[in-house]
């Protein structure tokens, strides 16, 4: 699926935070690179950076150190409104807990991030049309958040992600709130965006959701300590 | 903008899932927006509206300027002669007249009808800017001695003479006199602005005439002082430049005649607006500064609920910031719904509003000029919409600022946006202080003047003003000579005297409280001096049994009796600043003194036979007066008021009162029949209405501020719930955990109590140097701050021992689920 053009580059970024007098390393010296059309997970246990890694590729924080090259261009020392800027462009996120806005409806959630792009009514109309029918929820568009399954929400927040084109899909834990069945059907729905076209970065620590990805990062105090494919994830199954 | 509408449809959507914080909100800004527009509708409707002539800006108002001793310098009504040499040689007036108020009785009538009248020079109309609806203005020619010409109101011309179009040419009887309406005024005209509306204009002609060919007529007397000018400035003439035209002529008047002219040796001018309603500035930017700290407490409040609502809102908000908004994205959409609170705001300010200044206009009762006209007109509105806006960014863009910068990583990690918590509640903490710095600072004023207020009643008019009736009538001059005048009101004194519940009877004029008053020079015997230095003091006419029938204490010497007649020697009574000011260390009676009024020929000297109790004649709040008596059998000083002292409620006996008068002359008409109380109770309404409102928005000051401080520490004992638990869970007792709990928010009442006294005593400062506002109390009167700090830490006790409480009930099991 890849086009071997890389689309995310970081090189030797670290992470740490200060609180009071203690240093915490949360992330040191990893490298990663994610083509185009490729379908990245990044595994580890609680604690070990997930999080902090997926906020660094988002542009939801920035590095301590090292560089980062997103799409053509070195976004490490960006300011927090050209953060905003190439977020809501570039990246389209899924988190665990949906981040649906419970005052707005289906619709104006999906509608919402192109909100904040010059972006005229009728083609946000399109977009979020379009999104919704591709997760199969058009006709719940007019409904609140409340008014849907912990699927369907997800399904919602994944047509929001989609809606402004983005260059990647970062899901964190996509199914940790999801019963087991509704957790497939969301996996099902990423694989099927992958085929598509999609890049997508996934956090998980479940193994049976990262084995989906093409590639597996795992992460281990800060660090990547292995690197999966697909097949050897087949293998090792 | 149309994601500006989708901004205010989440706003609207957001406000309405929160209806406890909304209703809160809306109504703390109803409050704020509502006492702000009402005060405002007050303040233009006095002071900015502009005075319904053509080009108000160029009507001025003139008077000489008397400077005593002291070189103190202040308005006096000008003399005839002076303002005809003013209007001759002056060049940067378009048009200038002279008036003074007047009463007359009009006959003819099926009854004879009182009303209240100007008398003015020619030109009195062209130079106010409105001509009249039928008929002329008056004319030079008709300042003549033997003119009689009149201009009617459109409000008298419809009552009195049906609307008849043909009055014009026509005579009418008024003061057993004819005269020839000339013109009609359009209706709503009212000029001179101040006072009774007048009904009838009658040309100055009368003032140029005498009873008694060897007197000088009015127009001749240039030491009477009695009438107010009205100009009208030439087109491109600068108001400056024409007060020091006429400044350089009434110092040429001084030199010229020094003799009367020498205490007034300039002249004031000022627009006609400003000498209308000057005097109310003061008070009416008191009251509006106070409203003002009012909505910002206010706004504080709902800057706090907002702060406490974005905390909860971190969550979307760190969503938006993680979809791509930016920071001010955030802020405008936050700005937004801030603008939906102050619009909804000032919808239900404007009701509140309007209800206010009815509610004031009634209080007021027309004491303060013009006060009537106010209602909420699209000045206002657009006051109220500009305020709506300006508070909206004023409570809401602190929040939005704070709110529109969560820390995301922290929401990547916990699912949650997060702001700090602890800074927050620092900011929070130091809104409640600044609301109750400004909150102080208002109740120390409004105590202030409160207490002024108090120290007023507490004056002692120098006479009893309970269970005394006064009636005015005039008595025509062409119907009562000066001694048919004395011998109407002594009998008419003695017919009241035999009414039932009427104790004794007086008359005088001018009547004290009234607003009325007259000054004129006098020389001592003994102590010549040149008469441009001739002392003045304050001058009445009484009868006999005026002081008795007051209550003015007689302290040595005697009363007026019936023998101090027209050819009895000249007789005078002082009262104790009289005697204080001009016969220092002396024994006042059996001196002579030589008023310079008579009523023919050469003014006589007069003896000074009696000292009264000092009178407050003009106000409470004024210094008492050097006054002198002189007996209504030896001066003839026009109309005088019948007081009469009940022995019953005062009112009661009206109606006996009038039926007295009419069967001695059914002409005359009676008008002002007021007790004594009602005459002081006038002279205390403008600072009771000030008192009172200023109390009034202090009180809702503390309100709001008990309210934000009662917001802070719930939200903190919210956010401590845990901790209060795992205390109580290692045996802390539950008074400890209120003891706690009061301590946090006495902090902030602490602060916001020390900084409020500085600003009080800043304030308080500023008050002083007003003047006319404190009165007989210091700005930094210890009681009022006293009971002020006791108040506000009463109040801050009330507001933080209900979250305290709350604490102390927290079940340490709950709490530690909770968390």
């Amino acid at each position: 699926m890849t086009n071997g053009q890389t689309l995310i580059n970081l090189e030797n970024v670290t992470k740490i935070f200060y609180t009071d007098e203690v240093e915490t390393h949360a992330l040191s010296g990893i490298h990663l690179d994610i083509k185009r059309g490729e379908y990245v997970s990044i595994a580890g246990p609680s604690g070990c950076g997930k999080s902090t890694l997926l906020s660094i590729i988002g542009l939801l924080d920035s590095p301590t150190d090292g560089s980062y090259v997103l799409n053509g261009r070195a976004v490490q020392g960006l300011d927090f409104s050209d953060r905003a800027r190439i977020r809501n462009q570039e990246i389209g996120f899924i988190f665990q807990s949906f981040n649906l806005i419970g005052d707005l409806t289906v619709y104006e959630n999906v509608e919402l991030p192109l909100t904040y792009r010059s972006m005229s009514s009728p083609e946000r109309k399109k977009r979020v049309q379009e999104s919704l029918e591709k997760v199969g929820m058009a006709h719940r568009m007019r409904h609140y958040p409340s008014q849907l399954s912990g699927g369907q929400q997800q399904r919602v927040a994944v047509a929001r992600a989609l809606g402004g084109s983005p260059s990647i899909l970062l899901a964190d834990e996509p199914t940790g709130n999801l019963d087991s069945r509704n957790g497939e059907a969301v996996m099902e729905l990423l694989q099927q965006l992958h085929r598509e076209g999609a890049t997508i970065c996934m956090v998980t620590h479940d193994a049976r959701f990262a084995k989906h990805a093409e590639r597996t990062i795992h992460l281990f105090d800060g660090k990547v300590v292995e690197e999966t494919e697909a097949a050897r994830q087949a293998e090792m199954a | 903008m149309h994601t500006f509408f989708q901004d205010i449809r989440f706003g609207l959507r957001t406000l309405r899932k929160a209806p406890g914080f909304t209703i809160i909100a809306v109504f703390t800004l109803a409050l704020g927006i509502g006492a702000n527009t009402a005060i405002f509708s007050i303040v233009n409707a006095v002071l900015l509206k502009p005075l319904p002539f053509p080009e108000p800006d160029r009507l001025l108002f003139m008077t000489s300027a008397f400077s005593n001793q002291k070189d103190v310098s202040r308005p006096f009504a000008i003399s005839y002669p002076d303002f005809l040499d003013w209007r001759a040689t002056a060049k940067s007036f378009s048009g200038m007249a002279a008036y003074h108020g007047d009463s007359f009785t009009l006959t003819g009538l099926p009854q004879p009808l009182h009303v209240f009248g100007v008398t003015a020079t020619g030109g009195f109309f062209t130079t106010v800017g409105q001509q009249p609806f039928l008929g002329r203005d008056f004319t030079r020619e008709e300042e003549k001695p033997g003119t009689r010409v009149v201009v009617l109101s459109h409000q008298l011309w419809e009552s009195a003479f049906h609307g008849d179009r043909g009055i014009i040419g026509r005579a009418i009887a008024m003061d057993k006199q004819s005269y020839t309406v000339i013109g009609v005024m359009p209706a709503g005209y009212v000029f001179p602005m101040e006072g009774d509306a007048p009904q009838l204009w009658r040309s100055s002609a009368t003032d140029a005439e005498t009873t008694d060919p060897k007197d000088t007529p009015m127009t001749g007397e240039r030491g009477a002082h009695f009438l107010q000018g009205v100009a009208r400035l030439k087109p491109g003439v600068a108001l400056e430049s024409a007060r020091d035209e006429l400044n350089l002529i009434t110092r040429n008047l001084a030199a010229q005649y020094p003799d009367s002219n020498k205490k007034f040796p300039s002249a004031t001018v000022t627009t006609e607006l400003e000498h209308l309603v000057g005097n109310n500035r003061t008070q009416l930017m008191i009251l509006l500064v106070s409203v003002a700290v009012v909505l910002f407490i206010a706004c504080l409040n709902v800057a706090n609920l907002l702060l406490v609502r974005a905390s909860k809102r971190n969550r979307e908000i760190a969503v938006r910031a993680a979809l791509g908004a930016r920071r001010i994205r955030v802020v405008r959409q936050m700005l937004t719904e801030s603008l939906v609170l102050g619009l909804a705001g000032a919808l239900l300010g404007i009701p509140l509003a309007f209800w206010a200044v009815r509610m004031f206009i009634s209080l007021n009762a027309a004491h303060m000029r013009r006060i009537e006209s106010a209602g909420l007109d699209g000045t206002v509105l657009a006051f109220t919409a500009g305020i709506a806006l300006l508070t909206s960014i004023l409570f809401g863009l602190v929040p939005a600022l704070r709110a529109s910068s969560p820390n995301l990583t922290e929401f990547m990690k916990e699912g949650r946006g997060t702001t700090s918590s602890a800074s927050h509640q620092r900011l929070r903490g130091v809104l409640v202080v600044a609301e109750t710095t400004l909150g102080l600072a208002l109740l120390v004023v409004a105590g202030l003047l409160l207490r002024s207020f108090h120290r007023i009643l507490s004056v002692d008019p120098g006479m009893n003003s309970h269970d005394v009736l006064t009636l005015t009538f005039d008595l025509p001059d062409k119907k009562y000579n000066e001694q048919q005048q004395i011998e109407f009101y002594t009998q008419l004194q003695h017919r009241l005297e035999n009414l039932p519940g009427v104790s004794s009877v007086g008359a005088v004029t001018p009547l004290p409280l009234s607003g009325s008053g007259a000054i004129i020079t006098f020389t001592i015997e003994g102590r010549p001096v040149p008469k441009a230095d001739e002392p003045s003091a304050d001058i009445k006419v009484t009868t006999p049994d005026y002081f008795h029938t007051l209550n003015i204490p007689l302290l040595s010497g005697r009363d007026f009796t019936e023998r101090d007649d027209g050819k009895a020697p000249g007789v005078v009574i002082v009262n104790q600043a009289f005697a204080e000011k001009f016969f220092p260390n002396e024994n006042v009676l059996g001196k002579h003194i030589t008023p310079g009024a008579s009523n023919h020929g050469k003014p006589q000297p007069r003896e000074i036979i009696g000292v009264v109790g000092n009178v407050k004649s003009r106000r409470l709040d004024v210094e008492d007066r050097p006054e002198y008596y002189i007996p209504d059998t030896q001066l003839n000083f026009g109309s005088m008021t019948v007081c009469l002292r009940t022995s019953v409620e005062p009112h009661s006996i009206a109606s006996a009162v009038r039926s007295v008068v009419s069967s001695m002359d059914p002409d005359l008409p009676i008008y002002d029949i007021k007790t004594m109380d009602e005459y002081l109770a006038a002279t205390l309404v403008t600072p009771r209405f000030q008192a009172m409102l200023l109390e009034a928005f202090a009180g809702l000051a503390l309100l709001l501020t008990a309210i934000g401080l009662y917001g802070v520490v719930s939200y903190a004992v919210a956010q401590r719930t845990h901790e209060i638990g795992v205390r109580i869970t290692l045996g802390a007792s539950r008074g400890k955990v209120i003891a706690m709990v009061l301590k946090s928010g006495f902090q902030l009442t602490a602060i916001g109590i020390a900084a409020g006294v500085v600003l009080a005593l800043i304030a308080g400062r500023f008050l002083s140097s007003l003047s006319s506002v404190l009165f007989g109390i210091k700005p930094t009167d210890g009681f009022t701050f006293g009971v002020v700090v006791a108040v506000m830490l009463l109040v801050s006790l009330l507001a933080c021992y209900i979250p305290a409480w709350r604490a102390s009930k927290v079940d340490p099991m709950i709490a530690l689920r909770y968390e």
